[in-house]
């Protein structure tokens, strides 16, 4: 996985062409299942605690606690401090700032690009249809993580350059998955009986056919979010994302590295953080994934 | 034959699109990226040369056409850092990176197969769902926390396996396994996760078929049942993942080399960039893109060999 077009990314995003036949009503909400519930607690309590991370008791991530290197738990460092005494906690709640961020944003934009072309070409089909779907395959084949390294090491690291970098990578993603749902709603009897009574190709589209494929793209964003932050985790851990005065899950377990042999917990905290976010984003979109399965039933 | 006429000619605007990216990133570089590799005290003549021998100083299209010209000849240009020629380079890494990536398929293959298999036949059992609870878990583990974990098992916990860098297969073939172990369990966990439920969900599907229970009713043995008639027409999915991956993994498991050291094509990607090295670059990405392209090809091609049903599929 963690590389380039992860090839998981894209066989999901080919799989589920699926279309709900309404969207999740609060009925459903009810049969969801603890497991998805337990990660959306998760994923709020990371993000409320990411949001209100300057308000929050916690010791500044940047200033350093000499009388404690690298020590581990205690009453004053509640996960203990890495090598130059830097508070562990607080340096992994404010990375989730940054994780958080990547993951919402790189995707909202990819999918407000990717998701109205694709709908486009798989509405009108013929030339634009073509011509869009070649783009998208020359960017898929494209290797992701080098295009991510490449931008951040010449454009220079910043959040906005690895946000846009991330969304560029995702678009013909979400492109080929909102053809995919567009061409078989094309056919469904609410979207020819709206065209018979005469609406335009862009009414229809914006009316019938984007309410019906938000479900699963939204859903389908989740999986990828995931995939989004891993990959920031990756260039971070590599020195290519944000300078690390900023803390992020991926530089702080750089940094950790190097103690590996004596304290493996610095490695170990900010690794459990991002596992246990990617793997409730993993869970929650599956979740509602095999519900708009269900629901819009394969035809 | 008419089938892989097909498929080149839908690939080639894709390949001309991906290579003239390539080519063309490095003229969307804020600033002069000849001055930016030679630094400030470098002198006037000696960027122009640079800027010469990159081509920067003719218009994109035609400099594009003979960057290609040459490519098509097996001369992707020479590092201006080491002076090295992209080719020989590349011929020095891929070997590394083509090992680990064989031993993360094999390690990969060699326990999914049985374990998808076996979920497959007891579905919904207690293996079968605790496996999936824990491949579940894999999958969201990133590279490079895998990696760093395996490393806090083996060589700090269990002293095994210590990390002490690449060691070449033509100077030591122990040392050389023992350096390429943990890259490629690294590599091959998610594998594992992600190859055997595809093989499973595939594999439920064809054991409710009629010729299964057709072998079934003649009495022959279960294991032979599951793996002679049941598991190449549910290994599908599990190819074309299998392929994909092996485009990838050609092209170097970036992260993976970065964090055990080991000195694959993914790595010196990662250090030509570093250094800014624009000619070095250029020529890894297009070559990676080319490879992950043809192996994409051969996976697809792949398929008619496997299953005679596509053949008609396509010429349809």
């Amino acid at each position: 996985m963690s590389q380039q077009p992860d090839p998981n990314l894209l066989v999901a995003a080919e799989a589920a062409p699926s279309l709900p036949s309404a969207t999740l009503s609060l009925r459903a909400s009810a049969r969801l299942g603890p497991v998805f519930w337990l990660s959306v607690g998760w994923l709020a309590l990371v993000g409320v605690l990411a949001a209100t991370a300057s308000l929050l008791p916690l010791r500044d991530p940047n200033i350093s606690d000499f009388s404690s290197l690298a020590a581990g738990p205690s009453a004053h460092h509640w996960l203990g401090t890495d090598a130059v005494g830097l508070d562990l906690l607080s340096r992994i709640i404010y990375g989730a700032r940054v994780s958080l961020a990547v993951g919402l944003f790189s995707i909202l934009i990819g999918l407000a690009v990717g998701a109205p072309l694709g709908a486009v070409a798989g509405y009108f089909r013929g030339k634009v249809e073509a011509a869009l779907m070649t783009v998208a395959d020359a960017m898929l084949s494209f290797p992701a993580l080098i295009l991510l390294l490449f931008i951040t090491a010449f454009f220079g690291k910043t959040l906005v350059n690895i946000i846009i970098a991330i969304a560029v990578v995702t678009v013909p993603v979400f492109l080929r998955l909102a053809r995919a749902n567009t061409l078989v709603l094309a056919q469904r009897e609410f979207v020819l009986a709206a065209r018979s009574t005469g609406a335009s190709s862009w009414r229809v589209l914006w009316r019938e056919v984007a309410p019906n494929i938000l479900p699963s793209l939204l859903t389908f964003g989740l999986l990828a979010a995931a995939v989004a932050i891993v990959a920031e985790g990756a260039l971070s851990f590599m020195g290519l994302s944000v300078p690390p005065q900023t803390p992020t899950w991926g530089n702080i377990i750089a940094g950790g590295r190097q103690e590996i042999q004596t304290d493996p917990l610095i490695v170990l905290f900010p690794s459990v953080a991002m596992f246990l976010t990617v793997f409730a984003l993993n869970l929650a979109g599956e979740r509602l994934r095999s519900m708009i399965d269900a629901r819009g039933g394969r035809r | 034959m008419k089938q892989v006429k097909g498929r080149l000619l839908e690939l080639a605007p894709v390949l001309l699109l991906v290579s003239f990216a390539t080519f063309a990133l490095v003229r969307v570089l804020p600033g002069d990226p000849a001055r930016a590799f030679l630094g400030p005290q470098a002198s006037q003549q000696e960027v122009a040369l640079l800027r010469h021998q990159i081509g920067l100083d003719r218009p994109i299209i035609s400099a594009y056409g003979h960057w290609l010209a040459r490519a098509f000849h097996g001369d992707l240009g020479q590092s201006y850092q080491t002076g090295q020629s992209v080719v020989s380079a590349l011929a020095q890494r891929l070997p590394v990176s083509i090992e680990l990536m064989l031993l993360a398929q094999v390690l990969g293959l060699a326990v999914a197969v049985p374990v998808g298999v076996l979920t497959a036949y007891r579905a919904e059992g207690l293996v079968d769902r605790a496996w999936s609870g824990l491949s579940f878990a894999t999958i969201a583990l990133p590279s490079f926390v895998l990696g760093l974990l395996l490393i806090i098992v083996f060589p700090v916990k269990l002293n095994v396996l210590q990390i002490s860098g690449f060691t070449h297969l033509t100077h030591s073939v122990g040392g050389n396994l023992e350096s390429m172990t943990l890259p490629a369990l690294t590599l091959a966990l998610p594998q594992i996760a992600i190859y055997s439920r595809v093989l499973r969900g595939d594999m439920i599907a064809t054991l409710r078929e009629d010729h299964v229970t057709m072998a079934e009713a003649k009495g022959l043995p279960t294991w032979q049942i599951l793996f002679r008639y049941a598991l190449r027409p549910s290994s599908f999915s599990l190819i074309t993942l299998a392929g994909l991956n092996v485009g990838q993994l050609m092209s170097g498991a970036v992260v993976v080399e970065f964090l055990f050291g080991l000195p694959g094509v993914g790595m010196l990607l990662v250090s030509s960039i570093f250094a800014h090295d624009l000619v070095m670059i250029q020529g890894v990405i297009l070559f990676t893109v080319v490879v992950y392209v043809a192996i994409n090809l051969g996976v697809d091609l792949l398929y008619a060999v496997l299953d005679p049903r596509t053949r008609h599929v396509a010429a349809a």
